[in-house]
């Protein structure tokens, strides 16, 4: 009798080590498929975060060059339904004796081929400086199509990643960004904004 | 016996190996803590990012609105300064202060400081404090302007002295030989002395300044015509708004008869009047009187005293000074005396059968005033000396006539603008402030330091004020102290404003100036860059050689009540 009880208690038995692996093995599979969907859900939240980040600083940057300079300055700035996707801007850096006065060249341009959103200094010339604003910019605003229509119904045709036109004294931006992450999920973020020239 | 010894041996294996399987757990536990936790630094981290830009953007607009009060002090005639860096204004969630810097040259320099959260921005705002878009165009002509052969257009300053102290006694003509402006939205033409070789004391049509045409416009000039200024085209049209009379004022029963009276100081609107020769209608400022129909007939008068205000006369239909009549300014102060002619239509007005035009102007001796008729083709008699400005649909100047332009209308808002015009808006470095440094809260700071912020509407800093003001009846009243005790209700139109951050209002230098009002606000077009650019020499404050002349150096402006409330744009 003694014996049969410390048998019991001494071993497992086969069956026992099966239930435990299996056991186990649903708890690392499931802990596993957590932590895969969590650092998915996590990467795709951080990437659609970066590029929204990325937009709104882009677009502040754009929206604060133009609130600096003078609507007179940014003649080439067509209206709707035209655009531009680049402008040459001057902003007021002081005033003298009742008059603004105006400092060196800048531009803000779409480097197409690249998907940039360049700002340059001095822009053509021996001394001229530049930094990327941005990156992952389309070649058309989000829901346009390269076909002559107004696909996405905001007036403009066929504009590009980065459009400027103008109403009056306003200069409205429009800026679409666009990435594919690892898994091959693409993310778009557009943003438009009306600026009124402050000079 | 064996067999106990093993189950004990086995039993203590067993109790060494309890509690492994909590370890485990631990261990998994930690891993996905662990991964918690660095999502959660970084999800935070994220957060603060967009957190920190999306106060900086608060901070920016809180600049701006603190920009806009300034501008509406400005306006009225304030210092600029809006609470300060010890004592900032609290606006929405944030805080801002504005410093008001004066200039030589009129101008004020406004930073404004916006704090939110933990976001910070400074704006600069540089205004011009006031400058009259149609004053400044001298002798206006909305359309086409022909000075006839043999007049003389020149210029002075009123606020610099006497026009016959600025005299050049080396000329011929009675002229200053310099000042003139003349500009027109069209064409301008300028014609010569008959027979056109300048012969003997014959010195033809002499321009001592600068003759505009419109940007599409040409000035053609015969022989003999002289233009020391520039001919370079306005920039852009000026229109000539119609300039519509306060409202609310009572209309009254015209109690004079054909050789007419004097009316005093206040605000008054009748329907007709008319003077008959020998009679002299005598209009003391402050007033804003306002006519339908006013007629002066040959050989009447209207004499005006603008000594102690500015004296304004609106003509809503019909304004005859008829060949033979006379304008005198007894202050002989051009800024004192403005004429609004808003007539448009061509009727019978004598019973002759024939349309007469909405403005006959045939007065003849010297009109010390502006004249403003933007629906009216006015033709200046050589025997008037115009003195100060005039804008009307079109303008001829008959042949031997003198118009002399005052500078000093580009700065005293006759017309249609007096709020500030901005020169220049532009991000400024931070100020160096421990508020600023202390990248947290402002409120949160500013409450343990036990400051508490003074609400945006109340934080202009100056306090004390003296009021010329229309009341509910049309007559002046004076109102000096505290702003918070003055009624603003029993103000129908305001005249005059001095504003102080001490009680110590009527000291050497303070001036009476106008608040802006929407009307004024209506021309937003800019005159040509050269006109915005000529220096303002009448500053705030007396100097010595004003004092040496004696003579007085009053702003009397008109107000019509209403202060506008700032037109800038916010949206971004």
């Amino acid at each position: 009798m003694s014996r049969v009880g410390f048998g019991a208690k001494t071993g497992s038995s086969l069956l026992e080590v099966v239930i435990a692996l299996t056991v186990t093995a649903m708890l690392l599979g499931n802990i596993a498929m957590v932590q895969r969907a969590t650092t998915g859900a996590y990467e795709s939240s951080i990437f659609s975060t970066t590029l929204e980040d990325r937009a709104d600083r882009t677009m502040d940057r754009i929206a604060l060059a133009i609130m600096s300079t003078s609507v007179d300055r940014l003649d080439e700035v067509l209206m709707a339904p035209s655009f531009v996707s680049s402008i040459d801007y001057e902003i007021v850096i002081d005033a003298v004796a009742g008059e603004p006065i105006m400092g060196t060249p800048e531009r803000i341009e779409f480097d197409l081929p690249e998907g940039l959103v360049i700002w340059k200094r001095d822009p053509d010339t021996p001394e001229e400086m530049q930094a990327i604003w941005t990156r992952h910019v389309p070649k058309l605003l989000e829901g346009e199509l390269a076909n002559g229509l107004d696909d996405n119904g905001n007036g403009i045709a066929d504009e590009e990643g980065l459009a400027f036109d103008r109403s009056a004294n306003q200069i409205t931006v429009r800026l679409t960004l666009r990435r594919t992450d690892g898994q091959g999920t693409e993310y778009t973020r557009t943003r438009s904004r009306r600026v009124t020239c402050r000079n | 016996m064996n067999q106990l010894l093993t189950s004990s041996k086995r039993l203590q294996a067993r109790a060494s190996r309890r509690g492994s399987l909590l370890l485990i757990s631990v261990f998994f536990v930690l891993i996905v803590a662990s991964m918690g936790m660095v999502m959660l630094q970084m999800h935070t981290a994220q957060s603060r990012r967009q957190l920190q830009a999306t106060d900086n953007k608060r901070a920016l607009y809180i600049a701006e609105a603190g920009l806009s009060e300034a501008f509406f002090c400005l306006a009225q005639g304030r210092s600029g300064n809006v609470g300060s860096e010890e004592q900032p204004a609290q606006y929405a969630n944030g805080v801002y202060w504005v410093q008001a810097t004066p200039a030589e040259d009129d101008s004020v320099s406004l930073v404004s400081t916006g704090l939110c959260g933990t976001g910070r921005f400074a704006l600069s705002l540089v205004l011009n404090r006031q400058v009259d878009q149609l004053g400044s165009l001298g002798f206006y002509a909305a359309g086409n302007l022909t000075v006839g052969q043999g007049a003389v257009i020149d210029g002075y300053d009123s606020s610099l002295g006497a026009l016959s102290e600025q005299r050049d006694l080396q000329l011929a003509g009675d002229t200053t030989g310099s000042g003139a402006r003349l500009s027109a939205g069209g064409d301008v033409s300028l014609e010569g002395t008959f027979g056109a070789p300048k012969k003997g004391s014959d010195p033809g049509t002499q321009i001592f300044g600068d003759v505009q045409p419109g940007p599409n416009g040409v000035v053609s000039q015969s022989a003999d015509v002289t233009i020391t200024g520039s001919t370079r085209p306005l920039a852009q049209q000026v229109s000539l708004p119609a300039v519509d009379p306060p409202e609310n004022i009572e209309l009254r029963d015209w109690q004079f008869g054909p050789q007419g009276g004097a009316l005093p100081p206040g605000e008054a609107r009748f329907e007709a009047a008319e003077i008959a020769s020998g009679g002299v209608l005598h209009l003391e400022g402050p007033a804003v009187l306002v006519f339908d129909d006013l007629r002066f007939k040959d050989g009447a008068r209207l004499r005006v005293d603008s000594s102690d205000g500015q004296v304004v006369v609106f003509v809503e239909e019909y304004l005859e000074l008829a060949q033979g009549s006379w304008l005198e300014n007894l202050d002989e102060d051009p800024t004192g005396f403005v004429l609004f002619a808003n007539g448009t239509e061509w009727l019978d007005r004598d019973g002759d059968q024939i349309p007469d035009p909405p403005v006959v102007f045939d007065a003849e001796g010297q009109f010390f005033g502006y004249l403003y008729a933007p629906g009216s083709d006015i033709v200046l008699r050589s025997e008037l000396h115009m003195i100060g400005g005039l804008a009307a649909s079109s303008l001829t100047l008959e042949a031997g006539g003198h118009l002399t332009f005052d500078r000093a209308l580009e700065h005293s808002e006759v017309t249609s603008a007096s709020l500030p015009e901005l020169v220049a808006w532009r991000i400024v470095e931070l100020p160096d402030n421990d508020l600023v440094k202390i990248r947290r809260d402002p409120l949160r700071t500013l409450s343990n330091d036990g400051i508490t912020p003074t609400p945006s509407a109340v934080a202009s800093k100056d306090t004390h004020v003296k009021v010329k003001y229309f009341d509910a009846q049309g007559e002046v009243r004076d109102f000096s102290g505290l702003s918070s005790d003055f009624d603003w209700s029993e103000a129908q139109s305001v005249v005059g404003v001095i504003w102080d951050d001490d009680a110590s209002i009527g000291d050497e230098g303070q001036e009476w100036f106008a608040p802006a009002t929407l009307k004024k606000a209506r021309v937003k077009k800019k005159p040509s860059k050269s006109s915005q650019g000529k220096a303002k020499k009448n500053g705030k404050h007396k100097d010595a050689n004003e004092e040496g002349h004696g003579r007085k150096r009053r702003r009397r402006r008109r107000g019509h009540g209403g202060h506008d409330d700032n037109g800038r744009d916010h949206k971004d």
